[in-house]
C-alpha cells in the first residue's frame, strides 16, 4: 500500500500543440512538504492546476491518498484547498472571505464562526476579522487566503508561490509563519515556486521542472549535494559550471583536465576519460592574496587557482566576484565566487587585482555530461 | 414658441388630470419593457457567462455576434419579428402579432445582446484567479460560477441599465409587431413611445409632450434606481 497522499503518472497538458506538461511520475508523500522549483516557463503552474484538480489533463491519472481522482470530482477537489500567487479575494469581509470554503460545503453558521475563527487566529490575523478586504495590505491579504485554505483543512494544501508578490520583510515573516503553521498541522503541502530559497525555507522535498518535465526529484539535502545535471546544479545555487575529462583516478579523487592547464579535483565516483561537468557554487569559493598554487599551504583545500578579479557586484552584506582563472578558457567562463563585504576590504578586491581561488574537492559536483548548462 | 408653451402647459394638465389612457400607457409600457428585460437576463446573463468565461473554437465569431446585436436597428428587429409572427410565418399558428407578448418578443431580441455583451466584459474582466479560487476551495462549478457573478455584479447591473435603456426607449420594434392598438379593452398595444407618434401626428402635441415628459421621468427613476443599486454595490466594494 502506497503512502503517498498524491500520486500522478503519465500527466501531459498541451496548449496550442506545444506539451507544457510532460511528468512520467511523481509522488508527495504524506505529511510531508514538497517544492516543485522550476525557472519561468517549466509548466509549474500549469502542473499546479492539474494536480490541485483545477484543470483536466490531456492524459495520464492523479491519485490522492490512493484514489483516482478528477477535476470533475468536486469530492475530491473538497479534500484540498489551493492558495494562489495573487490572492483573489471576494468583495467583502475577511470574515465572509475566510468562511467561503465552508459555506459552499454546506458546514453549518455555528460551526463555521468558530472554524473561521480558529483559523483567522492561527494566521495571526483575528484582528482583522471585520475587516474589509480592500483595506488589506499584501501580507494581510495573503494571510487572508492562507486561513481560507487552512480553515476547510484540507488533506493536501496547494500553494502557488504564496509569497513572491511580498516585499522582503513581509515575506519573511509569512515564510517564517507558513512553516511553524505547516508544522504544526502535518499537512501535506505541495508548493510551486521558482525562488529556491522559498523552497529551501518550507520544504523537505524537491521536484525540479524544466520545459514540463521533470529533471530531479528528492530531498532538499539530496538534491541540492547531489544535482543530476548542470541544469539542476545551475539552479539549486552553483554559478560556475565547467566541462572536461577526467585525467585519472585516485583514492576516490578524481582529476578533471577542464583546459590544458586548469585541473580540478573532485570527490566523486567515475572511471578516466569519462567526460563530465562540474559544478562550483559561489560560497563554496574561498579567496585568499594570490600565491603561488604550488606554494605548500597547511589547508584540505584540493584546489587552488591564481586568477585575476575580472568583475565585481556588491549585494547589501555579500559581494559577487568573477574571477579570470590563470590558463582557463575563454569558453569555460570565470569562476564565481561570493564573498563577505569585509573579505573585499580585507583582500582589497576591484577588477584587476590577482586572487587566489579554492575549493575543496567535495564542493566540486560531478554532473551528468549530457546535462545541459 | 407659442406652440412649445401651449404643449408644455397641456402636458401638465394633463398629468395632474390623472387621465386613465395615460396611467394605461403607462403601465403597458412598464409591462412589455420590464418583461423583456427580465427575459433578456435570463438569456444574456447566462449566455454572457458562457463568453466571457470559456474559450471555444468559434467564440470569436459569436462575440461578435453579440456585439453587433447591440447594434441591431429596432426597426429590422420589428420586421423579423412581423415576418416570423404573421400569419404566413412560420410561427404565425401562435397568433402572437400585434399582441403585447409580440412586442415582448421583440424587445428581447433588442435587450438579450446588451445583457450578454456587458455580462460578458464583466465577467471577463475578472482575474481567472476569481473561478479558480472557488474551485481551489471546493467550490462546485455552479457555485464558483455564482461566485464570479457576484463579483461582477456591478457590471451585471450595467447590463440591467443598458438594456431597459435600450427597450424603453424604442419606437420601430413595437410599432411594428404591437401595432399601436389603442382602446379601453381588448388587445391594447400602445406604449409610451408609439402614442407620442400617434399624438404628434394627429397634431396633439401636448398630448404627445406630456407622454414625452412621462417617458423622459420613467426612463430617469429606473436609470436612478438600477444606478443606485449598483453604485451601492460598488460602494460597499470601494469604501475605505
Amino acid at each position: 500500500m502506497s503512502d503517498g497522499a498524491l500520486e500522478a503518472s503519465g500527466l501531459v497538458r498541451t496548449y496550442d500543440g506545444r506539451r507544457v506538461v510532460d511528468v512520467e511520475h511523481m509522488t508527495v508523500e504524506e505529511g510531508r512538504v514538497v517544492a516543485i522549483l522550476g525557472p519561468n516557463g517549466a509548466g509549474k503552474s500549469t502542473l499546479f492546476r492539474l494536480l490541485a484538480l483545477l484543470e483536466a489533463p490531456d492524459e495520464g491519472v492523479i491519485t490522492h491518498f490512493g484514489r483516482r481522482v478528477t477535476a470533475r470530482d468536486t469530492v475530491a477537489r473538497r479534500r484540498v484547498a489551493a492558495v494562489f500567487q495573487s490572492p483573489f479575494l471576494f468583495q467583502g469581509k475577511v470574515s465572509s472571505n475566510v468562511a467561503y470554503g465552508l459555506r459552499v460545503r454546506r458546514v453549518s453558521r455555528k460551526e463555521t464562526g468558530l472554524r473561521v475563527a480558529k483559523a483567522l487566529e492561527l494566521t495571526g490575523i483575528a484582528h482583522l476579522t471585520a475587516a474589509e478586504v480592500k483595506t488589506l495590505s499584501g501580507g494581510e491579504a495573503q494571510r487572508v487566503a492562507l486561513a481560507r485554505a487552512l480553515v476547510v483543512e484540507p488533506s493536501i494544501l496547494f500553494l502557488d508561490e504564496p509569497s513572491s508578490n511580498l516585499d522582503v520583510d513581509v515575506r519573511r515573516s509569512f515564510r517564517r509563519d507558513l512553516r511553524s503553521i505547516v508544522e504544526r498541522l502535518g499537512t501535506t503541502v505541495v508548493l510551486i515556486t521558482h525562488d529556491r530559497s522559498e523552497a529551501f525555507s518550507l520544504a523537505q522535498s524537491v521536484v525540479l521542472m524544466r520545459d514540463g518535465r521533470i529533471v530531479q526529484q528528492g530531498g532538499v539535502d539530496e538534491v541540492y549535494s547531489r544535482p543530476k545535471d548542470a541544469f539542476v546544479a545551475g539552479f539549486m545555487g552553483a554559478r560556475t559550471i565547467w566541462r572536461g575529462v577526467v585525467a585519472r583516478v585516485s583514492d576516490g579523487i578524481c582529476s578533471v583536465r577542464v583546459d590544458d592547464r586548469l585541473m580540478v579535483e573532485v570527490v566523486a565516483e567515475a572511471s578516466t576519460g569519462d567526460r563530465v561537468a562540474l559544478a562550483i557554487r559561489p560560497e563554496d569559493v574561498v579567496l585568499s592574496f594570490d600565491a603561488s598554487p604550488e606554494a605548500p599551504v597547511a589547508t584540505s583545500v584540493r584546489n587552488r587557482w591564481s586568477g585575476v578579479v575580472e568583475s565585481m557586484r556588491m549585494a547589501g552584506p555579500l559581494a559577487d566576484i568573477w574571477i579570470d582563472l590563470d590558463g582557463a578558457a575563454a569558453d569555460s567562463g570565470p569562476l564565481h565566487a561570493l564573498v563577505t563585504r569585509p573579505s573585499v576590504q580585507e583582500l582589497s578586491l576591484a577588477p584587476g587585482v590577482r586572487v587566489t581561488a579554492g575549493v575543496k574537492a567535495t564542493a566540486v559536483h560531478l554532473l551528468d555530461e549530457t546535462g545541459e548548462g | 414658441m407659442q406652440l412649445f408653451w401651449d404643449a408644455i402647459v397641456e402636458a401638465f394638465r394633463l398629468l395632474g388630470s390623472l387621465n386613465s389612457y395615460v396611467f394605461q400607457v403607462i403601465g403597458l409600457s412598464l409591462e412589455v419593457s420590464g418583461s423583456a428585460v427580465l427575459i433578456g437576463l435570463v438569456i444574456g446573463i447566462p449566455l454572457g457567462l458562457w463568453l466571457g468565461l470559456s474559450r471555444f473554437p468559434g467564440r470569436s465569431l459569436l462575440v461578435a455576434l453579440v456585439n453587433t446585436g447591440m447594434g441591431l436597428p429596432p426597426v429590422v428587429v420589428g420586421l423579423f419579428v412581423l415576418m416570423m409572427l404573421s400569419r404566413r410565418g412560420p410561427l404565425g399558428f401562435l397568433s402572437l402579432l400585434y399582441s403585447p407578448p409580440a412586442m415582448v418578443v421583440a424587445q428581447v431580441i433588442l435587450a438579450t445582446p446588451y445583457i450578454a455583451a456587458i455580462t460578458m466584459s464583466a465577467v471577463g474582466s475578472l482575474p481567472r484567479e476569481a473561478r479558480l479560487q472557488a474551485l481551489g476551495l471546493g467550490a462546485s462549478r455552479a457555485q464558483s460560477i455564482l461566485l464570479v457573478l457576484r463579483e461582477a455584479r456591478v457590471g451585471v447591473m450595467t447590463a440591467v441599465i443598458a438594456g431597459f435603456g435600450a427597450v424603453i426607449s424604442e419606437v420601430g420594434a413595437v410599432m411594428m409587431v404591437g401595432g399601436n392598438i389603442a382602446g379601453t379593452d381588448g388587445n391594447k398595444t400602445r406604449v409610451l413611445t408609439t402614442a407620442i407618434v400617434q399624438e404628434s401626428r394627429m397634431g396633439h402635441f401636448g398630448t404627445a409632450m406630456a407622454l414625452g415628459l412621462i417617458l423622459l421621468a420613467l426612463a430617469f427613476t429606473a436609470m436612478m434606481l438600477l444606478t443606485r443599486v449598483q453604485e451601492g454595490s460598488g460602494a460597499r466594494w470601494m469604501k475605505s
